[in-house]
């Protein structure tokens, strides 16, 4: 269970406080899979920061089981959007990565790597470097070195957002399957697209911007597991496109608020 | 990708050595029809003079005295230089507590410093080393700590995420990130240990490879004096060429 309470981030921005994040509460069953979305500079990301213990909030406290959040943990693992792998290490040391930083031993850490790899498909490119892949099989990497550690939360920053339309599809799908095949795991995900939401999530939590904050939470009615074919059905794409038109007046409200 | 750059490459190296060529070709004429051969001998008498040097003794003990203060100059600059450089990249504090020295450094032309250093170190060994130092470090550290810099920071909040350890922050993000910058410094740092080396011998101490050319300046020997100088480029150019392998050897994963 995550129980994000008043959670308030304020940086300093050309001399000025500039408030990221006002008063966001939130609570997170544990196996959940949670999305997070909303416009550019609503704080999205630095929500999942300051969950991944990169950054301590300024305000409010995030609890995981009671347990206080101060700083990174085993309980969590981040998924970076522009995949954030070490261009020097071939593809099983980045996915191995995690665990070395936990200090497990070397060919320990390498076996429970390459049996990461094979399950995101990337069988027999552990020798390759990260400029060998392309966008999609770098990101495969960065999931697979996540989920290496074996975290009980995985976090996800826009983790598609820089991959093109058709790998991205792809990846939401393997994402899907691998999700739903894995023992339970709770999974916070931030995005731009209503569709990568709606597919992959329980829950869908719609921020707005200026200050940063949670306009709405909706639990999403499809069960699963979940197909590829959910987004062909009509059900899907009423309420994607409901939920779209939420966050669409959210905007609008938010832009004429501005005007007056 | 290879096979369709190769014609390129071949033809750069062409146009490379035909200037060459052409260069050398404009200086015998100029030197066999024009010049004054006291000052400005053929290509030829520079050739037959540096193999003559080459059977001599007495030049080969030059480059032996002259590359022990470069040796140690340079050795103690790579070294000192690349941790400070390192530890300015990664430290606010560390980089602005040394910025006036350095900056004081850069703007001073360093063969100002000579005088000082023989003042307070003498014209021994250890003030040749110290002279040979100073051109070298200031190249060192900057290069390295802008190398340190343009790793991206994301790697480190990636490792963060992970809790990865300083001692392992440094060894796999710090060190591989900066590899190129520090290669790059001591790329830089040596051709200034080269001026470096030959400055204090031509100016104070007439010791070594310095000694070589006073002598044969003093003596109108005109193609040994050129045949010294040679001497000199080859070298820096053979010592370019080791470290540009060195550098590609480190920096395989980079794959250019």
């Amino acid at each position: 269970m995550i129980r994000i309470s008043d959670v308030g981030m304020v940086f300093e921005r050309e001399g000025k406080p500039f408030v990221a994040l006002e008063g966001i509460s939130v609570e997170i069953d544990d196996g959940q899979f949670v999305s997070v979305i909303g416009p550019s500079g609503c704080g999205k990301t630095t929500l999942l920061k300051i969950l991944a213990g990169l950054m301590p909030p300024t305000s409010g406290s995030i609890l995981v089981d009671e347990n206080r959040i101060t700083g990174p943990g085993p309980d969590r693992a981040l998924v970076f959007q522009n995949f954030v792998l070490l261009p020097w290490a071939n593809v099983l040391d980045n996915a191995a990565f995690g665990l070395e930083a936990r200090g497990m031993e070397k060919e320990e850490r390498r076996a429970v790597a390459a049996t990461q790899l094979a399950r995101v498909g990337l069988n027999g490119f552990e020798s390759h470097y990260p400029r060998e892949l392309s966008g999609g099989m770098q990101q495969r990497v960065g999931i697979a070195r996540a989920l290496a550690v074996n975290p009980d939360i995985l976090l996800m920053d826009e983790p598609f957002g820089a991959l093109d339309a058709l790998t991205r599809q792809l990846m939401q799908k393997d994402l899907l399957s691998l999700w739903q095949e894995s023992e339970p795991r709770t999974a916070v995900f931030v995005t731009h697209s209503m569709d990568e939401a709606v597919y992959l999530s329980d829950r869908i939590v719609l921020m707005n911007t200026r200050p940063g904050r949670v306009e709405e939470t909706v639990d999403v009615p499809f069960g699963r597991p979940r197909e590829r074919e959910l987004v062909t059905q009509a059900e899907y794409r009423e309420f994607t496109n409901l939920l779209s038109s939420k966050l669409e007046s959210m905007q609008r409200d938010d832009m004429a608020s501005r005007e007056e | 990708m290879t096979t369709s750059t190769r014609p390129f490459v071949d033809r750069r190296l062409l146009v490379g050595v035909s200037s060459l060529i052409a260069g050398l070709m404009l200086w015998e004429l100029y030197s066999r029809l024009a010049a004054d051969p006291v000052f400005i001998p053929t290509g030829g008498q520079v050739v037959v003079a540096f193999w003559e040097l080459l059977s001599d003794g007495e030049f080969w003990s030059a480059y032996a005295s002259t590359l022990q203060p470069f040796l140690i100059g340079w050795a103690s600059a790579v070294v000192i230089g690349v941790a400070l450089g390192l530890w300015m990249g990664r430290s606010n504090i560390v980089t602005g507590l040394s910025a006036p020295h350095l900056a004081f450094l850069n703007a001073l032309p360093v063969s100002t410093l000579v005088p000082v250093v023989v003042i307070v170190a003498g014209i021994d060994l250890a003030a040749r080393s110290i002279v040979v130092f100073l051109f070298a470090i200031v190249e060192v550290v900057l290069t390295t700590a802008s190398g340190v810099r343009y790793i991206d920071p994301d790697l480190f909040d990636m490792g963060k995420s992970f809790s990865l350890s300083r001692r392992k922050r440094f060894i796999r993000i710090v060190l591989p990130g900066a590899a190129g910058g520090i290669a790059a410094a001591i790329r830089v740092g040596t051709g200034r240990a080269v001026v470096g080396m030959v400055v204090m011998e031509l100016l104070l101490v007439s010791v070594g490879v310095g000694k070589l050319i006073s002598r044969y300046r003093d003596t109108f020997q005109a193609p040994r004096l050129y045949a010294v100088v040679l001497s000199l480029a080859i070298f820096a150019l053979a010592v370019q060429a080791v470290l540009q392998r060195l550098e590609q050897k480190a920096l395989t994963w980079r794959g250019d």
